[in-house]
This record gives structure tokens, C-alpha cells and sequence, in this order.
């Protein structure tokens, strides 16, 4: 009975922190440009982040060690340091794209220009991540997180045409505007396979102090958990192809125009939930991010780490989140327009996947670490096309960024 | 290019060479960069522009609409539409920028551009003033140029050009 509730508050868990600015903005663009076409890769991305997000609970529930921490131990820290910075580098843009994703929220409630929040809002972040516990930033947070639900209200309540959405679901080629076609479903994929996502849930797993006990659960919160959260996504994307694109919105460039997602179907109300659930999701994700950085940074050096440590009983790790969430503020508080980041900042992840997914093939098979618990036929070959893909995604992400991203 | 660089600096301990090996990447890159980042025709740049422009306007319809039936606040209402605003503007600066085949084409679609930032700093000053009549006023010249837009459209890439 306690294993139930714990497996159904990780998928609750999973579902309220889905959503980011990042899936928001990438679905609310292809959905309304592409129309369904592109629910594609919201679907491949949703089915890569379960077997990564799996398998890095299950390394951790196994091995008690984290996936940056086999990193280090396993190819020593000189192969360590790419992934690293890799990492570090795109989580700071990503860090910034959320502080954004909040201070717009805040901009829409008041009226007050966004840059003017972003130090205000790396405050808050920064003060809970040094007050709070890690049961209160994953679980309190997510479950606020929960309002994002909206989204998939508004996209039942809209009737859509569920046998043009399930053929979106196929891979298919664009009937217009190739290059932001392409560019567009590499931003998705992006979004959807954030490196910070599996990493944190590895982190988050020894936090937990899980165990072998806990492998059952792991498979049940990274499937159904993950499975829900995409589907909040593919919400996002049938509300803004039937609400945005059929009203010949296409050009989904500024971000005053995405509450208008919600506003026809909800009213004054749609106006209230879709800045509470930009505000929440974001400032979850922000969170989860700084921690990230925090997590990668202290355990890459062998530090002492853990958010439900005082601040002196673990200074570097504190100092790391520290200088992540005021600098990524920076950005933003200069007027870097915050839609713009995500955009980039999600193509930019997808094109890192290699360096953080390669390393999956060694550490899921590796009986040290794993024993009997290693990766399967099915999990490996995952794993292999998810590495082909980051691969044929970091190759063809700057041309694309180039052509399509404008 | 960043990657192939990082590569190449990590198997170069010799600094010589590793200026050296830049410079060739440069050069290699250089040609494909320049093609890219000019590969956007004066057409391409008026096809984007009036699509954005298009879009924009919508979206300032839709905003308009909103406020008119109190599911929008106004200070949200005001910042949209000035945002709006000057996206149409800044869509109209860069049509009159190209230099097309035919001028008096280019003039329509600035007209019917300059129509429509018209109307969207007019729905914003009505909201502003909480003015529902003006407002519903502009969201109207806000159609109408819309279809002079697409009317322009039409002309200015039909084929007889």
C-alpha cells in the first residue's frame, strides 16, 4: 500500500513537472503552423525521456550512485569534463529560458516589463532552493504543477478531429516551410529530451535514498509519469493549432501571444490559468535546473552534495546554485527576449544529447554498477537510437538554426 | 564548426598550427556561412515579412476581441497590442527595404502594412482609454486592412510579375 502511494505520488510528480517553457513554447509554435503534423516528435521525444529517465532511476536505485557520478568514476574525470560543460553550458541557457518563462508570467499579471522580474524571480528561486527540502521542491512544486492539466482540458473541450491527431503521431514529411519544419521538430525533441530532466531524476533517486525495492516503482513513474506529461504537451499543441492556427495566428514570434491559447475556450479565466501554469512550471523547472547544476558541479568534484543538507554543511554545492540562478537571471534582465532563448536554447539541447546519452550504453551495462539489473535488448536498443538521433540532431541543428530559426 | 574546432584544438599542441588549422576551418566554413546568411532573397524577405504581418494582425484581433468581452485585462490588452504594433511597423521598414521588380507592388503591400499598424496603436489607445466603441472600431480597420494585406499579397507575387 505504501509502494502504491509512493508510485502514484512519483507519477503525480512526474505529470505536474513536465511542463516547462520549453515544451510550452515549442508546441504552441508547431501547433500552430503545423497544425498536428508535428505531434510526431512530441511522441518520439516522450518515448526517448522514459527510457532515459528508467534507466537513470534505475542506476541509481541499483548502483546508489548518480548518472553524472558514474560518469566521472567510470571514464575518469578528463572524459567527465565535456559532458560537463556541455551540460553546464546548455542548462544555463535553459536556467535562463525558465527565469524568462516566469518573468514573463509576471509581466502578463502586472503589466510591469519582464526584465524588470528576472532578479526578483532568481531571488525566490534561490531563497527556496537554500531554505526548502528536496520533498518540497519535487513534490510541492510539482503538485502545483498540476494546474498545466488545463491544457489537455482545453484540447478535449475543443473536440479536436482524434484521427488527424493520431496520424500527426506518424513521422511525415511537411507539406510547407521545410527548414522551420525540421527546425521546429528538433526544438521538440530538444525540449522534450532535456539532459537536466534524467540527470535530476538520478540525483532526485538517491536523495530518496531509493534501493533495489524501488526498481518496480521506477518503471512505473518514468512509463506512466513521462507518458501523461507528453500527453500535457501534445495538449499544448492540439489547443494552439485549434485555437491559434485556425485563427491565422502562425507566426507564434511574441510571447503576448500565447495566453490567447486558452482565452476562447476558458474566457477571463483562460487569461488566469495560463499565467498561473507558465508561472509554476516554470519556476519548477527553474528550480530543478539551478539544483541540476548544483548536482553536476559537486558531484563531478567529489563534493559534498544534497539539498536537504544546511548550506554550511555542503558550501560549494550551495555556492553552485548560488551563482547559476542569479547569473542565468542576467540574461534576462537585460531585455534578451525570453521566447527567442527558449527557441535556441531547446535546439541547442537537442544538438548536446551525444555527449550525455553515450555514456548510457557503458553504465547500464556495466555489472559493477548494475549487476543483474543491466540494460536489456530493448533498453539497449533505445538507448543506440537515441544516441543515432542526438547525433543526426547535433549535425544538422546550426544549419537548421540557421535556415529555419530565424 | 565550434565542435571540429574544439577537436581540432585538442589534437594541436603546437599554436602555430593550431592558428593555422583555424584559419583553413574558417576558410572552409566561411563560404557556406556567407551562402546561408544570404540566401534569404528580397522576395523571401517581403514573403516572411508579410506572413508575420499577417499573423500579427490576427493575433491583434483576437486581443481586441477579448478585451471587448472582459476575458482580457487591459494593462495585458494595451502591452499586446503595443507589441503587436510595432512588429507590423517593423514588418512595413522591412518590405520598404527590398528593392522588387515592380515598385508600385512593393507600395500596396507597405500601404495596406502601414494600414495595419495604423489600426493595431489605435485598438491599444482605445484600450487604454477603456474606449469599447473606438476599440471595436479599430478591430475593424484591423479586417479590413487585413484583406487589403492579402489582396497585395496576391498581386505582389502573381505570376505576371
Amino acid at each position: 500500500m505504501k509502494k502504491l502511494l509512493e508510485i502514484s505520488l512519483g507519477v503525480v510528480t512526474s505529470v505536474g513537472g513536465f511542463l516547462e517553457v520549453g515544451s510550452i513554447a515549442t508546441a504552441a509554435q508547431a501547433g500552430a503552423l503545423f497544425g498536428f503534423q508535428l505531434v510526431w516528435a512530441v511522441v518520439l521525444g516522450t518515448i526517448c525521456i522514459i527510457f532515459l529517465v528508467e534507466m537513470a532511476g534505475r542506476f541509481a536505485a541499483v548502483s546508489h550512485h548518480t548518472i553524472a557520478d558514474g560518469i566521472r568514476e567510470r571514464f575518469g574525470f578528463n572524459a567527465f569534463i565535456w559532458p560537463l560543460l556541455a551540460a553546464l553550458f546548455v542548462n544555463f541557457l535553459v536556467l535562463s529560458a525558465e527565469i524568462g518563462g516566469v518573468a514573463i508570467a509576471a509581466e502578463l499579471a502586472t503589466g510591469i516589463g519582464f526584465q524588470w522580474w528576472a532578479l526578483p524571480v532568481a531571488f525566490f528561486v534561490w531563497l527556496l532552493l537554500w531554505k526548502g527540502t528536496f520533498g518540497l521542491i519535487e513534490k510541492g512544486m510539482s503538485m502545483l504543477g498540476l494546474v498545466t492539466l488545463c491544457f489537455v482540458v482545453a484540447a478535449v473541450m475543443l473536440h479536436p478531429d482524434w484521427k488527424e491527431v493520431a496520424t500527426g503521431a506518424v513521422p511525415n514529411l511537411p507539406q510547407h516551410d521545410t527548414a522551420k519544419y525540421w527546425f521546429m521538430a528538433v526544438s521538440i525533441l530538444g525540449a522534450s529530451i532535456s539532459p537536466y530532466l534524467f540527470m535530476f531524476y538520478s540525483s532526485g533517486g538517491i536523495e530518496d535514498q531509493w534501493d533495489k525495492t524501488y526498481i518496480g516503482a521506477n518503471r512505473a513513474i518514468a512509463g506512466l509519469g513521462m507518458s501523461f506529461g507528453g500527453g500535457i504537451s501534445v495538449g499544448v499543441l492540439i489547443v494552439a493549432a485549434l485555437v491559434l492556427g485556425a485563427h491565422g495566428v502562425t507566426q507564434v514570434d511574441d510571447y503576448n501571444q500565447l495566453p490567447l491559447m486558452l482565452i476562447p475556450i476558458f474566457g477571463f479565466w483562460g487569461f488566469v490559468l495560463f499565467v498561473v501554469s507558465l508561472a509554476i512550471a516554470c519556476f519548477g523547472a527553474a528550480l530543478e535546473v539551478a539544483l541540476q547544476q548544483a548536482y553536476l558541479v559537486a558531484q563531478g568534484f567529489g563534493w559534498t552534495w544534497g539539498e536537504d543538507l544546511k548550506p554550511r554543511d555542503d558550501p560549494g554545492f550551495s555556492l553552485v546554485y548560488t551563482l547559476s540562478v542569479f547569473l542565468a537571471a542576467v540574461p534576462i534582465a537585460l531585455g534578451l527576449d525570453p521566447l527567442k532563448l527558449t527557441i535556441f536554447s531547446m535546439a541547442l539541447t537537442a544538438a548536446s544529447l551525444p555527449l550525455t546519452v553515450v555514456p548510457f550504453l557503458f553504465l547500464l551495462n556495466d555489472d559493477h554498477y548494475v549487476g543483474e539489473h543491466c540494460n536489456g535488448v530493448i533498453s539497449n536498443a533505445a538507448v543506440i537510437f537515441i544516441i543515432a538521433l542526438g547525433f543526426v540532431l547535433a549535425l544538422v541543428t546550426i544549419p537548421l538554426q540557421i535556415f529555419g530559426g530565424a | 564548426m565550434v565542435a571540429a574546432f574544439i577537436f581540432m584544438i585538442s589534437s594541436n599542441c603546437n599554436e602555430r598550427k593550431m592558428v593555422g588549422s583555424a584559419i583553413r576551418l574558417t576558410r572552409a566554413f566561411l563560404p557556406l556561412l556567407l551562402l546561408a546568411l544570404t540566401s534569404c532573397s528580397s522576395s523571401e524577405t517581403a514573403e516572411q515579412q508579410i506572413k508575420l504581418a499577417s499573423s500579427t494582425a490576427q493575433a491583434a484581433v483576437m486581443v481586441t476581441d477579448a478585451w471587448l468581452s472582459g476575458a482580457a485585462p487591459p494593462r495585458y490588452a494595451s502591452s499586446a497590442l503595443q507589441s503587436f504594433t510595432e512588429t507590423l511597423a517593423d514588418a512595413g521598414r522591412q518590405v520598404q527595404s527590398v528593392s522588387p521588380s515592380d515598385p508600385a507592388r512593393r507600395e500596396a503591400v507597405s500601404t495596406a502594412l502601414g494600414r495595419l499598424s495604423s489600426a493595431a496603436k489605435r485598438a491599444q489607445t482605445a484600450v487604454e482609454a477603456e474606449q469599447h466603441a473606438q476599440a471595436g472600431q479599430a478591430q475593424r480597420e484591423l479586417r479590413t486592412a487585413q484583406s487589403d494585406l492579402a489582396t497585395a499579397y496576391r498581386q505582389y507575387f502573381s505570376p505576371d510579375r
